[in-house]
């Protein structure tokens, strides 16, 4: 995020390529900070007086803003405590129920990939070891590599 | 505190040393007063302050100017960094003296600021470039943020950050090295006022061409840097966000 420049307008810098003013980008910016349920009162704020989990909502909020075809989440959560990442798990949930964009989420958290996932990707290694829903692959994990990987 | 203490030092000085050695307070003070009566401080200052001023300009620009290519290109970097730290380490009173013979009079103050202020803002500069984070610029493609935009809300501002203090340092230090040059340069200013009461051995009105710079200094620091460096560094400052 630009640290100098406050939420709304955070999310506002993504919409610049569409050529639209600044009243419009900031309502754009603000339903999409409304999206990920940021408090109203954070919408105005540096990001420096956010926390670790409102950032990442803040992260989200641009990246939707733009209404991208396909979203890449690299280990977004990572960083956050627990509540936190459970908390945002479950918006990426609603934010994909209500048709959002095919999203490509990367995880070292195999909790994190079967509940998130449709289609759940086991790489080792760099190579891809096994391929299928979170069902399929629980119940025929294609190796002892992959059964270690979604036990945790 | 520490205004009241240094005031209560130079009166120790005064009483220990005697007033050819360091003037009273009272003593500078009925100079500053004479010598503002009779019409001199002024247009000495406003001299100065032309001189720091076009010097402080030509050197900051031309160090924003290369500095920000220098931080773009390896190889302008390479080539120009280690002219800089040569100008670095090149004493201000070498610049006066080479400045004298190549120029003369108020020409040579200007350029002797301008090449001491520059490789500083360039330095900065080239930094605030560089430290630029990789992530935001992967941002700013992806969201194919236009370069005009890039620039003014992503580099500039970072930019900023690090111009800012250096710009600050040198603008202070542009009226220190106009005075010290116009002084060796006999170029008119508060350095040619120095100048004449060195000669006529008058501590009183030296002191107080120094309280003049002084309190230019802290009117400029107090007038203008503080309040564009708290309005700069919102962001950074969580008990102005919160009063803004």
């Amino acid at each position: 995020m630009l640290p100098w420049t406050t939420t709304c307008d955070n999310v506002g810098f993504a919409l610049r390529a569409d050529g639209a003013s600044r009243a419009a980008r900031r309502e754009r910016a603000r339903t999409a900070l409304a999206e990920v349920v940021l408090a109203p009162e954070a919408i105005d704020k540096f990001p420096r007086q956010l926390s670790g989990g409102m950032r990442q909502r803040v992260a989200l909020a641009r990246a939707l803003a733009v209404r991208p075809d396909l979203l890449l989440c690299d280990q977004p959560f990572s960083a956050l405590d627990a509540r936190s990442r459970r908390d945002l798990r479950q918006l990426l949930c609603d934010i994909q129920a209500r048709a959002g964009p095919t999203t490509v989420f990367v995880t070292h958290d195999s909790e994190e990939a079967l509940s998130l996932a449709d289609v759940l990707v086991v790489m080792a290694m760099g190579r891809i070891e096994q391929v299928g829903t979170p069902a399929e692959i629980l119940s025929h994990p294609a190796s002892a590599m992959v059964r270690a990987q979604i036990s945790g | 505190m520490g205004i009241g203490f240094l005031l209560a030092f130079w009166e120790w000085g005064h009483r220990a040393y005697g007033a050819l050695v360091l003037p009273g307070r009272d003593d500078t003070l009925r100079a500053l007063v004479t010598m503002t009566r009779d019409g001199r401080v002024g247009p000495a200052l406003a001299e100065t302050a032309g001189h720091a001023l076009a010097g402080w300009l030509g050197g900051a620009g031309a160090g924003v100017i290369v500095g920000t290519l220098a931080g773009l290109s390896d190889r302008m970097r390479a080539a120009l960094q280690p002219v800089a730290i040569i100008f670095l380490g090149i004493p201000d009173i070498a610049w006066v003296v080479m400045a004298l013979l190549w120029f003369g009079g108020g020409w040579a103050v200007v350029f002797t600021i301008a090449v001491a202020t520059g490789s500083l803002v360039f330095a900065a500069a080239v930094e605030g470039v560089r430290s630029l984070d990789g992530a935001l610029l992967r941002m700013a493609e992806v969201c194919r943020v236009p370069f005009a935009a890039r620039l003014v809300h992503m580099h500039g501002p970072h930019m900023a950050s690090h111009l800012f203090p250096a710009l600050a340092t040198t603008m202070a230090m542009s009226w220190k090295v106009a005075v010290m040059a116009e002084l060796l340069a006999g170029a008119g200013g508060i350095g040619d006022g120095l100048a004449g009461a060195r000669a006529r051995i008058d501590t009183a009105q030296t002191m107080a061409w120094v309280v003049v710079v002084v309190c230019v200094l802290v009117v400029v620091d107090l007038g203008l840097l503080q309040p564009l460096q708290r309005r700069l560094w919102l962001w950074r400052d969580d008990a102005g966000a919160r009063l803004s």
